[in-house]
């Protein structure tokens, strides 16, 4: 999907710094997102996605930068931008002695919405992230995954233009990640803008129009995911070879080459890092197969953005 | 526009309030409560009332003596449950994270903590609802004059509202719900049972204004005693003790007033620190301004409660138990001055402790002041820690002890002691005291400072004690031991005058004097060693963060992670941390 693009930016952070006393969270991040983008932010723990996310919530005040959301300066309009940012926090609770519908009533009321306007939100939400027949049950009686969808509804009440989701996907099970994907794909042609953060990457990979990879405090990367998964794809894969003999001595052939970065060995099969295109691996294959390898199965996999994260966070360590 | 305001100020047009109104009083939990107080009060009521119209005691008279215990019962439920339901539930919320959802809404925030104030204990609310026809009761049989109901419970409410406040200041400040809850409680004690018995002895009367009891005393006692016996009362009973008018300066105000006024700075004063941690929860309680202004506040409530007294115009209050001005000289030119030193001193620590920036916000003023393009933060930032303003701080204290002091001795309450060379001490110590107490928050921090405080603060004067135990009389080696004390070197220079004036020049005094010349020296090379200290961990911050400026710089020099970017994927360099978008 490509987001539509507009002269205002429906985000823009400049010179972004979180400093937590001697330990600099995030370090001088710039940042610009436009309407109808689904911006992935992935790292390992500890990378600042969550301060980053709070600076942006105004839950966290940053040591300096500057964010323009729609145009408007986020510190300067703090009230203003509440009314157009959704946040849905990393392990997000629910109120526990409060009916699902009450818990989103308040923020529907929050919000301003009355009367028949209010309800019709609240069951329109309940509906979007399917909890509908949950209406009754307490906070307190919800799953790990029905809090977070929950959750989700809560922050979707005001229709937000800009979403900031933390760790959304922790807890939900497949179909509730299908819903999300759906209900985020619905808003960004609706025209908000989302910032979605994670370190399960293969969330993002199936969410995200763009990615961005933070380490340590840094923006090491982004853009779309088109273009950064596909120069992964070229460049280093992940191969499942499955032998028929002793796969520590075709692990150890495999060690040896100068094409191959990470060898795992797993009962008889071997997931190898491999770094080459595809004529590269059509050539490792011959090759294992000129030596006797007995292979019963030769399975490039595309590794995803978890790969680009690993090389860019390797190198960044050396 | 005036209209709009008031709709939207009706509780249920409060989210918040609502939802503690559908949380809290849902019928399966709250109807122990609602019986518990039904059953309590109608039995302490009924009662009360049998007994004593059985004892020949007329109707009106025995229901209007059933006014103080009700009003107690009230106090409880509100004041004690009510403010123990705010702090506790104002953690939890922040613990949850909930409060950050909150935060996160349109709602004003002035709305939103009316929401908590009445919200979280609307439980509370709905057990006083139900004492109400026992009130009645005691207002139709007992004829109380209706402006009477009117004055009690209108300051009945200031006061539940001030404590409440103090609930959301403890909920916004505390991270433990427990913690929240016992201080919150402890401080409803100390102000409606222990300050009336204790404090205000010392002069600090206007402690009492934080109650309601004045306000009872003025308004509920005349209906239940009569007037001839009213002063016999208030002589015996310390809880009644301020029903007359209150001294400020050269002019009097009704406890009613004062009350109002103490009260309503107070609820001001807890509104700013929840609206500031309400607007972000890294930044003070207060501001160094609000601080330095509540500081000067106190001060001028302080004197001007005993300004009858140092002025030598009348007794407004027992003071140390003496109710003759005449016999009051020691008091006065000893016990006042320090007294105030004490409590002043106490109120630093406290303001010092909020607005003192930890290390790790000193730091970060550092890194926004570089990025601004100025030398060090503000003076009046949160994150400024600069010791000039400590000074100032100290110099309104002291300030304050020289207007008391004066008067004191314009009063002549100082001839007595004829050309006592001692009088000196007390100011000095105490502003090198104040500035001693603000550089250990500094340069040490929070916690390192809880450890001096227990070492040096109060270790020396129990280990002096037991010296003393020991050779049953009190001699040098205790006056040494007990000066390594600021809290004994303040009391020994407060005292010298006294000494020198009762004792001469004797052994125990010459052993004081000692004690208080070492305290003083020691007290300065704390000082000194603290400012060397301090300005130490200022350019190590200084360096560090200029030098993590300098290597981040380096850092992201946009050819070497381009290099990087183009090693790792064998793509065409894209600048980083720009557009780097195709």
């Amino acid at each position: 999907m490509e987001p539509a693009r507009t002269e205002t930016p429906a985000l823009d952070i400049r010179n972004l710094r979180v400093d937590y006393g001697a330990f600099t969270a995030v370090h001088d991040l710039s940042l610009t997102l436009m309407p109808g983008e689904i911006f992935g932010l992935a790292g390992p723990n500890g990378a600042g996605k969550t301060s980053t996310i709070r600076v942006l919530a105004t839950l966290l005040e940053p040591t300096y930068g500057e964010v323009d959301v729609a145009g408007r300066d986020l510190f300067e309009e703090t009230d203003r931008a509440h009314e157009v940012i959704g946040y849905m926090p990393d392990l997000a609770p629910v109120i526990p002695d409060l009916k699902v519908w009450e818990f989103l009533d308040l923020y529907a009321h929050s919000h301003g919405f009355k009367g028949g306007e209010k309800r019709a939100r609240v069951d329109a939400c309940l509906e979007k992230v399917r909890l509908t027949d949950k209406r009754n049950v307490y906070g307190r009686a919800l799953s790990r995954g029905m809090t977070q969808r929950v959750v989700l509804a809560k922050t979707l009440l005001h229709e937000p233009k800009l979403l900031l989701l933390d760790e959304p996907a922790s807890g939900m099970d497949p179909i509730a990640r299908r819903d999300l994907r759906r209900i985020l794909e619905e808003l960004a042609d609706g025209g908000a803008t989302i910032l979605i953060s994670s370190h399960i990457l293969s969330e993002l990979s199936d969410m995200c129009t763009s990615v961005g990879i933070m380490h340590l405090g840094r923006l090491l990367r982004y853009g779309p995911k088109e273009q950064v998964l596909g120069e992964i794809d070229e460049e280093r894969t992940q191969i499942r070879i499955e032998v028929l003999e002793d796969a520590e001595t075709v692990a150890v052939r495999l060690e040896s080459r100068d094409d191959v970065d990470a060898v795992r060995v797993e009962g008889r099969r071997i997931v190898v890092g491999f770094r080459g295109d595809r004529a590269a691996r059509a050539r490792l294959l011959r090759e294992l197969l000129s030596e006797d390898v007995s292979i019963s199965a030769f399975t490039p996999e595309r590794s995803g953005i978890e790969s680009l994260l690993m090389s860019l966070i390797d190198e960044d360590r050396r | 526009m005036i209209a709009a305001a008031l709709h939207g100020a009706l509780p249920w047009r409060n989210p918040v309030f609502v939802r503690f109104w559908r949380s809290r009083l849902r019928l399966r939990r709250s109807v122990f409560w609602y019986l518990l107080t039904l059953i309590v009060t109608t039995f302490i009521v009924t009662l009360t009332y049998i007994v004593q119209t059985n004892t020949g005691t007329p109707p009106q008279d025995a229901a209007r003596s059933l006014w103080i215990p009700l009003l107690i019962i009230q106090g409880l439920i509100l004041m004690f449950k009510g403010t123990g339901s705010v702090a506790a539930g104002l953690i939890q919320d922040k613990i949850d994270q909930t409060l950050d959802y909150q935060r996160l809404t349109p709602v004003a925030p002035l709305r939103n903590l009316l929401g908590y104030l009445f919200g979280l204990p609307v439980l509370e609310y709905v057990m006083f609802a139900l004492t109400l026809p026992h009130l009645a009761f005691v207002v139709v049989v007992g004829n109380v004059p209706v402006a009477t109901l009117i004055s009690v419970y209108f300051s009945f409410f200031v006061c539940v509202v001030l404590y409440h406040m103090t609930g959301i200041a403890a909920g916004m400040v505390m991270r433990r719900w427990i913690w929240g809850y016992m201080l919150s409680i402890l401080l409803v004690l100390v102000v409606n049972v222990i300050l009336p018995t204790f404090i205000a002895q010392l002069g600090l009367k206007f402690f009492q204004y934080l109650s309601v009891w004045p306000v009872i005393g003025q308004k509920v006692l005349p209906l239940i005693v009569p007037e001839s016996a009213i002063a016999g009362v208030t002589s015996r009973n310390p809880y009644f003790a301020t029903s007359g008018d209150v001294p400020f300066f050269n002019w009097t105000l009704s406890p009613f007033v004062f009350t109002l006024l103490l009260q309503g700075a107070l609820i001001a004063t807890f509104g700013t620190m929840a609206h500031r941690r309400w607007k972000s929860s890294t930044r003070h309680s207060l501001s160094k301004g609000y601080a330095l202004g509540f500081l000067a506040g106190f001060i001028v409530v302080l004197i001007g409660n005993v300004w009858p007294i140092i002025t030598r115009q009348y007794m407004p209050f027992a003071l140390f138990g003496e109710r003759n001005l005449e016999n009051l000289g020691e008091v006065v030119a000893i016990g006042l001055p320090l007294v105030y030193v004490y409590v002043v001193w106490l109120l630093c620590i406290v303001l010092f402790s909020i607005v003192i920036p930890t290390h790790h916000s000193y730091v970060r003023g550092i890194r926004r002041a570089m990025k601004l393009g100025r030398p060090a933060a503000r003076m009046l930032d949160d994150d400024a820690g600069t010791v000039s303003f400590y000074a100032i701080f100290t110099a309104v204290a002291v300030g304050g002890f020289a207007v008391l002091f004066n008067e004191i001795s314009v009063a002549g309450f100082l001839e007595p002691f004829g050309e006592a060379e001692h009088f000196w001490r007390l100011p000095v110590v105490f502003a090198l005291v104040l500035f001693y107490t603000a550089l250990l928050l500094q340069a040490l921090g929070g916690r390192p400072t809880v450890l001096v405080v227990l070492l040096l603060w109060f270790l020396p004067i129990l280990a002096a004690i037991v010296v003393s135990a020991a050779q049953s009389n009190f001699g040098m080696a205790q006056s040494v031991i007990g000066s390594f004390s600021p809290i004994a070197v303040v009391f020994a220079s407060g005292m010298l005058p006294l000494g020198a004036f009762e004792m001469g020049a004797d052994r125990e005094l010459s052993a004081a004097l000692v004690g208080a010349n070492v305290g003083l020296a020691v007290l300065v090379v704390q000082i000194a060693a603290l400012w060397l200290h301090w300005n130490r961990r200022r350019r190590e911050y200084d360096a560090l963060c200029r030098a993590r400026e300098e290597s981040h710089s380096a850092e992201i020099d946009e050819k070497e992670l381009r290099d990087v970017v183009e090693d790792v994927l064998g793509a065409a360099p894209e600048p980083v941390n720009e557009a780097a978008r195709s």
